[in-house]
């Protein structure tokens, strides 16, 4: 279990002033830059000494500030990837995975470092310079090596910039052997919400230093709260909306999409419990609820914009709604100018 | 001034054996020096010792002084020298290897070995003219 209540003063003038509880296997740290996601990995690992607090991991406290108590980084148990360059040049992996190998004999040490070459797939690049490895391979690398040193919890700080599908699978495949191969909490640090937010069991958003949200990657979707929220989400399309009608014995309503736009659409939503008839809201539609296809029943949309993410194609379209394909959807109609689309009422969630 | 084979064969001794003497102490020390701000100081102090020594060397013309100042002049150059690189290399290296309780040289040893070897050349040729010229000087004024 993890449990701070610490206050942080960063190099870079940021400051951390968080309370953050948690029993959940992995963990997914975002927020913008400057939130203090960095700082608080960096507390956690022993590398920033915070101002004040306290915290406790697995039930070991490793820094207590009125009581004196600051365990060295080595001897928390906490292994940490920086963001880059984590694997020093002109070193191969086999001796990065040496480097950090703890176990006591040669032949002992050897006997691991190979075996967990093995698990990660490292073998055929054992002898190779790490630091000259695809971004993909250093990440499986430095994940390796960090596992090798039986850690109880394991920090990634920013492994993945930018849409790169490779490296998002590496990083699921380290998660994955950390959590379920070795028995290792992690906590991955991203700045938005491009490796997806199933990738660790609780999502934990910062705020110029205070954490704002927790909750499982599924809450956050389900309901996203706020625009700031959705915008950082990147999952929804963000619609104006007149109430047409509300029928609280169905839980449900009609709604008019963009009444004041060119291309207004009806559409159906959950009921919302307050307000009226008439009343002018902004919803958010979940991309990938909504259907989208070439050709059958729904409402005809032009489309505006195509966007190739790592797993989906992004579809925008002029009246402002999006969905999300796939690439088989995707290909027998790819050069269709106008797609239908049907918006199930559970994609649509208003905005506080 | 004329060639004195036993001076030059003195010098090129003294050169040789003080800069691998210094080698692994210059390699230590420059390591603190980069880590720790006291070792810096530490550090500028010791570039001011070797000129007494030299000078006693050049005085005496023993190879166990000749050796001495030779092991500090090295030592302060070399550990100059490591420590710019040392503080040169990423500190995500050395961070990501402190939290696994992994000893940080041997990873920095590969980067740092090619510059490391050709400073510790140019320091013993530096060492071999110092300990030559002041034995020549000293033979010239006898």
């Amino acid at each position: 279990m993890i449990d701070i209540r610490i206050r942080c003063r960063g190099p870079q003038g940021d400051a951390l002033d968080a309370e953050w509880r948690s029993e959940a296997k992995s963990t997914l740290l975002t927020g913008r830059a400057g939130a203090g996601k960095t700082l608080l990995l960096r507390a956690l690992c022993g590398l920033a000494r915070p101002d004040e607090g306290r915290i406790a991991l697995a039930g070991q406290v490793v820094f207590d500030g009125p009581a004196g108590v600051n365990v060295s980084p080595a001897r928390r148990g906490v292994a940490f990837i920086p963001s880059e360059p984590s694997l020093a040049a002109r070193l191969s992996v086999r001796d990065h995975l040496t480097l950090a190998c703890r176990a006591s004999g040669r032949v002992e040490r050897s006997r691991q470092v190979e075996a967990l070459l093995d698990e990660a797939g490292l073998i055929e690049h054992a002898a190779h310079d790490a630091a000259q490895l695809p971004p993909g391979l250093q990440l499986r690398t430095a994940a390796a090596r960090a596992l090798i040193a039986q850690p109880k919890l394991l920090l990634i700080d920013e492994p993945v910039r930018g849409l790169d599908a490779n490296l998002i699978d590496e990083l699921r495949g380290a998660i994955d052997a950390a959590v379920n191969g070795h028995g290792v909490r992690v906590v991955v640090c991203a700045r938005g919400s491009e490796a997806g937010l199933d990738l660790a069991q609780e999502v934990l958003l910062l705020e110029d230093g205070r954490i704002a949200r927790q909750g499982s990657g599924a809450e956050w979707l389900d309901d996203p709260g706020n625009e700031a929220t959705v915008r950082w989400l990147d999952r929804h399309a963000i619609v104006e909306a007149e109430i047409l009608a509300l029928d609280p014995g169905r839980r449900s309503s009609r709604l008019l999409c963009q009444p004041e736009s060119e291309q207004p659409f009806e559409a159906a939503a959950p009921y919302f419990p307050g307000l009226l008839k008439g009343a002018r809201i902004r919803v958010a539609i979940r991309r990938d609820r909504v259907q989208a296809s070439g050709r059958g029943p729904g409402l005809p949309c032009t489309l505006n914009e195509v966007r190739e993410a790592p797993v989906s194609i992004r579809l925008r379209f002029t009246n402002g709604l999006a969905a999300d394909v796939t690439r088989r959807e995707w290909e027998p109609f790819r050069h269709n100018k106008v797609w239908n689309v049907e918006i199930p009422p559970e994609a649509v969630r208003l905005l506080r | 001034m004329l060639f004195d084979w036993p001076s030059t064969w003195l010098s090129a001794q003294t050169a040789i054996a003080a800069t691998l003497v210094a080698f692994p102490l210059a390699f230590a020390f420059g390591w603190r020096i980069s880590l720790d701000s006291r070792a810096a100081l530490a550090g500028r102090l010791l570039r001011l010792l070797p000129a007494p020594v030299l000078l006693a060397a050049w005085w005496s013309g023993s190879f166990a002084w000749m050796f001495a100042a030779g092991i500090l002049v090295a030592t302060a150059a070399l550990a100059r020298e490591a420590a710019a690189l040392i503080a040169a290399l990423p500190s995500p290296w050395f961070e990501s290897l402190r939290t696994l309780g992994a000893p940080a040289w041997p990873a920095a040893w590969p980067s740092l070995r090619s510059p490391l070897l050709t400073a510790a050349a140019w320091t013993a040729a530096r060492v071999f003219l110092e300990a030559l010229a002041g034995l020549l000087v000293r033979g010239a004024s006898r």
